[in-house]
């Protein structure tokens, strides 16, 4: 034991020498972006031109006090856990700080996930690299600390197998003045763009999505649970959705662990039954119910792990640096980041403090129709409008068994009419929104019902089973087969303006409970411009009521 | 009773404080930080104010486990330590204290005897840290055992004094140790021994000392009363600035002691305040950012001590500030300075400090500079100084001088400056001074 704190002792007496000048130190690469963060690859010019990690935090984003980095910065300077990255120095360069970090040459598991194990990793390799996060997660909790943003983008790998939980406090603590749901910059993961913003939801456990007081221990805890998922499956689960949408899954609490894993299952995905149950732990909806850090070390499944060897073995075999994956997805992904940048717009509209907290909203959660979708094994995570609709053509299929039979006829309607929709729309129809999408595709429905093959057929089959069966009798006379067909048209016809009309009425109504959400935010953000108005009104008045208050007293 | 000098054209009313028709203070202005902040000076005073009252503050509920866990209940001190609680409970007829003793009853017979009543491990603490103290006179491996035991001992100060993961600190096992803390010198000899203490011994003793400063024996703040006898373990605290090593924890327990009036209005005094002008700018981020932390609690919290200071030192404290801060080359020394310098001025307590301060000419324009910065942030605080200068309806001429020369300047910076956010008390504020502005006749 003595031992041990001497060892770590030592290399905090070397911390110290990295110097407070950023001229000591010659960037590299960009290996990270993040919204007000960049993490460069650098040398140490007098320290050997050794290599370090440079994450520089631009300051002026940051409208809050220094509070929350000064002791998220001291946090990090006081940790010492061999699973934990520590900081070298921090120092600040003009408006931005730059916080020098040992370079840790695999990346984030986010990374490595993204560029070469896209189906997710072994249980052994899980069961590794969770075992040595858990313990450092033990250790934070122990002092007190929480990490808050659990998620294999921060969880780094070094070459000699070393597993390092990262981005502690700092960035947290940045980002949660800045945004709203806490989200990072994961110094190396390469899929940033779109982790980044739109991210962490993902991780979040419900209570700190609902609860007031924020984060308590057990929710790094279901972190952890959703890390593993991520690890085993390659992405977060629901993570197919806009961060929104997934964030009113978990309020909706529809999300349930035991749910995932049935759909699970029908995938050709084993997993064994030790990760199941540690996972299940995890996801427990009630944190006292999820186990502790160092509790959960104890569990079976983390009998499966191995060495830092195997890890260099396995995971870092043949990997390509951390420049060169993140300029692959900087290349590769352009139009992910252009979605990215869409959402970042839209989150900079909820940066405001007053509607940070999601628990202020106020939606209807009883008429909120949407079932959880779950990702499908060989889809990439899009936000765009396309990928939503291909999978409301799967969850149509899972949910027949559990909702009514009118739910399932205008779903399936729906998709049939979306893409015929598109079709007569031409080319721009293609990455419309959602939203727009289908109102517009409503009009096109009723002004050229014949010439809409798909959603005739759907109608005819369902609407006429009578005039279909006296259609095989009368075959012998042309007459009465052109009468009978004359007939059965008409009444085809008949039908189908009747069950058109009837799916519009349906529709109508089944797009007013799926837009709920958007038309709150829409009152929502007229209600708001109300305010303002009113307030400058106010301000206005009682400004002049001062300036008349001044006029009265100087007389 | 206003007991502040009386200043023409300030005005306190329901809505905050107005200065010429300004409004300088609203609550509504609390970022959520400072809501915090206020809800932890409430505490505080809370606190306070039970002792003032002679009424003894329940911290936390206690738990079975846990009187079992720090009384050690069994051997003849634990009957101490049932019987100490008990005339507590009888002295003080809190609900919470009543059934102290009947427990312990309980847990004697319930623990086997492993006497170690909370001021035993004080006591072995401080023999140890005496022994850590005297230097290196034994074998090195006897040394390092006898550490590890302080490191141990110290741990489990910490953990009776805020619980650990299975039960709440128990107000008896607190006090007990509070006292035998104060008793004796171990306050110093903790201090002075830190060096030698391992990081995580370090942090536990940080958390140990700051928890101490907040305890009661018998409704005083004991640790204040100590700290007045041993008021010179402050210039060891401040000299941490200097000690990289230290620095962090040092800074930590300085601050939780500053809370202390008296001894604010020590460090205040004292010649060290004219040296965290230089810690507040050293190169280490987290050192620097402490000690501005330190400065600001020191400059904001007690609020009459604060006044007295600020009117007794004007001249060297602001030509420091004014030089050293508002003008520094560093980015983040300008934006916090002139942070807390709104912070300072807008105090209704500083509004005589506050009036001298916008009547000066060179104020005047250190504060124009800053409106002209690259920095939006350092812009947006520099402004809610500068509209005192403009609201100040006996403005010297030399002032008016200087605004009626750069008004169309002002006015035009003032035409499309603008918040992030949406922000009706700035935009108020902005359309007064402009008023101002625009009105002004050279005299």
């Amino acid at each position: 034991m003595s031992h041990d704190q001497k060892k770590e002792e030592d290399p905090r007496k070397v911390n110290n020498q990295y110097p407070l000048d950023s001229n000591c130190y010659k960037i590299l690469d960009e290996i990270g972006k993040g919204v007000s963060a960049i993490v460069y690859k650098a040398i140490c010019l007098p320290i050997d031109s050794s290599v370090v990690a440079i994450k520089a935090i631009d300051l002026e984003k940051l409208k809050e006090d220094f509070d929350n980095v000064r002791r998220e910065a001291k946090t990090m300077t006081l940790l010492s856990h061999p699973n934990i990255l520590p900081a070298h120095c921090s120092f600040t360069v003009n408006t931005r700080l730059w916080v020098v970090m040992p370079f840790m040459s695999g990346g984030s598991l986010q990374s490595i996930i993204s560029s070469s194990y896209p189906d997710g990793l072994s249980e052994y390799c899980i069961a590794t690299v969770l075992k040595e996060t858990l313990s450092a997660l033990s250790y934070l909790h122990g002092q007190g600390h929480l990490h808050r943003d659990i998620k294999a983008g921060n969880i780094l790998i070094d070459s000699n197998g070393s597993v390092k939980l990262a981005d502690f406090g700092v960035s947290a603590s940045i980002y949660e003045s800045n945004l709203p749901y806490g989200s990072s910059s994961s110094s190396f993961s390469s899929s940033m763009m779109l982790t980044d913003v739109a991210g962490t939801p993902y991780w979040m456990a419900p209570e700190v999505i609902h609860s007031h007081t924020g984060y308590s221990l057990k929710a790094d805890i279901w972190s952890f649970g959703i890390t593993a998922l991520e690890l085993a499956h390659g992405r977060p689960p629901l993570s197919h959705l806009p961060p929104s949408k997934s964030l009113i899954m978990k309020i909706t609490k529809r999300f349930r662990f035991s749910d995932y894993e049935k759909t699970k299952d029908t995938k050709n995905k084993k997993f064994s039954k030790s990760f199941k149950d540690m996972v299940g732990l995890c996801l427990d909806q009630d944190p006292s119910k999820r186990p502790s850090a160092e509790k959960l070390l104890k569990h079976s499944f983390f009998k499966n792990s191995k060495g830092p060897d195997f890890l260099v073995k396995t995971l870092l075999q043949g990997l390509p640096t951390v420049e060169k994956r993140f300029k692959e997805m900087k290349t590769q992904m352009p139009l992910s980041l252009n979605k990215t940048e869409e959402e970042d717009d839209d989150e900079s509209v909820s940066e405001n403090p007053k509607q940070r907290r999601i628990s202020g909203w106020n939606f209807n959660e009883e008429g909120f129709k949407l079932d959880p979708v779950f990702p499908s094994d060989h889809k990439q995570v899009t936000f765009g409008g396309e990928t939503i609709i291909k999978d409301k053509g799967k969850e149509s299929d899972g949910s027949s068994n559990s909702s009514s039979p009118e739910q399932v006829l205008p779903e399936t309607d729906q998709i049939s009419v979306q893409e015929s929709g598109s079709d007569s729309q031409g080319s721009n129809a293609g990455g419309g929104h959602y939203e727009t999408d289908q109102i517009s595709v409503q009009e096109s429905r009723s002004e050229n019902q014949g010439g809409n093959a798909s959603g005739g057929q759907s109608v005819i089959s369902g609407g006429s089973g009578a005039g279909a069966g006296a259609g095989g009798v009368v075959w012998k006379d042309n007459e009465m087969v052109l009468k009978t067909l004359k007939f059965l048209k008409d009444s085809v016809d008949d039908q189908r303006h009747l069950v058109s009309h009837m799916i519009n009425l349906v529709r109508v109504e089944d797009t007013a409970n799926l837009s709920r959400e958007e038309q709150l935010m829409k009152e929502i953000d007229n209600l708001k411009v109300e305010l303002e108005n009113e307030k400058k009104k106010n301000s206005e008045l009682q400004l002049e009521l001062e300036i008349l208050k001044l006029q009265l007293s100087d007389e | 009773m206003h007991t502040e000098p009386y200043i023409p054209g300030l005005i306190l009313d329901r809505e905050g404080l107005r200065f010429n028709g300004l409004r300088i203070y609203s609550p509504r202005t609390y970022s959520p930080q400072t809501r915090e902040n206020a809800k932890r000076d409430a505490m505080w005073d809370y606190f306070a104010y039970m002792a003032s009252r002679n009424t003894r503050v329940v911290w936390g509920r206690k738990k079975l486990g846990k009187i079992g866990g720090c009384l050690s209940s069994g051997g003849q001190p634990a009957a101490q330590s049932a019987s100490a609680s008990q005339a507590v409970a009888r002295r003080l007829p809190l609900p919470e204290n009543t059934d102290v003793g009947v427990e312990n009853a309980k847990m004697k017979a319930l623990f086997k005897p492993k006497p170690k009543t909370p001021a035993d491990l004080v006591r072995q603490t401080r023999d140890l840290l005496i022994f850590a103290d005297r230097g290196t006179d034994t074998k090195e491996s006897k040394r390092e055992e006898k550490m590890m035991e302080l490191s141990k001992l110290i741990r489990d100060l910490k953990s009776i004094l805020y619980g650990d993961s299975e039960s709440e600190p128990v107000s008896e096992a607190c006090t007990q140790l509070t006292q035998e803390f104060f008793r004796e010198n171990t306050l110093r000899l903790l201090i002075i021994c830190l060096p030698k203490l391992n990081l995580e011994t370090r942090k536990d003793a940080t958390q140990v000392v700051a928890n101490l400063q907040r305890q009661q024996v018998q409704s005083r703040l004991i640790a204040c009363d100590y700290l007045e006898k041993n008021i010179d373990l402050m210039d060891t605290l401040i000299a941490g600035y200097e000690n990289t090593d230290l620095a962090l924890h040092y800074g930590a327990m300085l601050r939780e002691c500053i809370r202390h009036q008296s001894v604010a209005r020590y460090v205040l005094e004292s010649e060290h305040m004219k040296r965290f002008f230089d810690y507040i700018q050293l190169p280490n981020f987290d050192i620097a950012s402490d000690a501005a932390a330190t400065f600001k609690e020191l400059l904001t919290r007690h609020k009459s001590t604060v006044a007295e200071f600020l009117s007794k030192n004007y001249d060297w404290f602001f030509a420091e500030y004014n030089s050293k801060l508002l003008e520094s080359t560093n980015y983040i020394t300008r934006r916090q300075a002139v942070k807390l310098l709104g912070d300072i001025l807008l105090d209704r307590s500083n509004s005589a400090v506050m009036t001298r301060y916008v009547s000066s000419r060179d104020n005047l324009r250190i504060l124009m500079n800053l409106l002209r910065e690259s920095s939006k942030s350092i812009q947006i605080e520099a402004f809610h100084v500068f509209k005192l200068f403009a609201a100040n309806q006996n403005k010297p001429p030399d002032i008016v001088g200087i605004l009626v020369t750069n008004r169309s300047k002002l006015l035009r910076l003032f035409a499309d400056f603008k918040t992030e956010k949406e922000d009706e008390q700035f935009e108020a504020d902005k359309a007064l001074v402009v008023k101002e502005i625009a009105a002004l006749e050279p005299k």
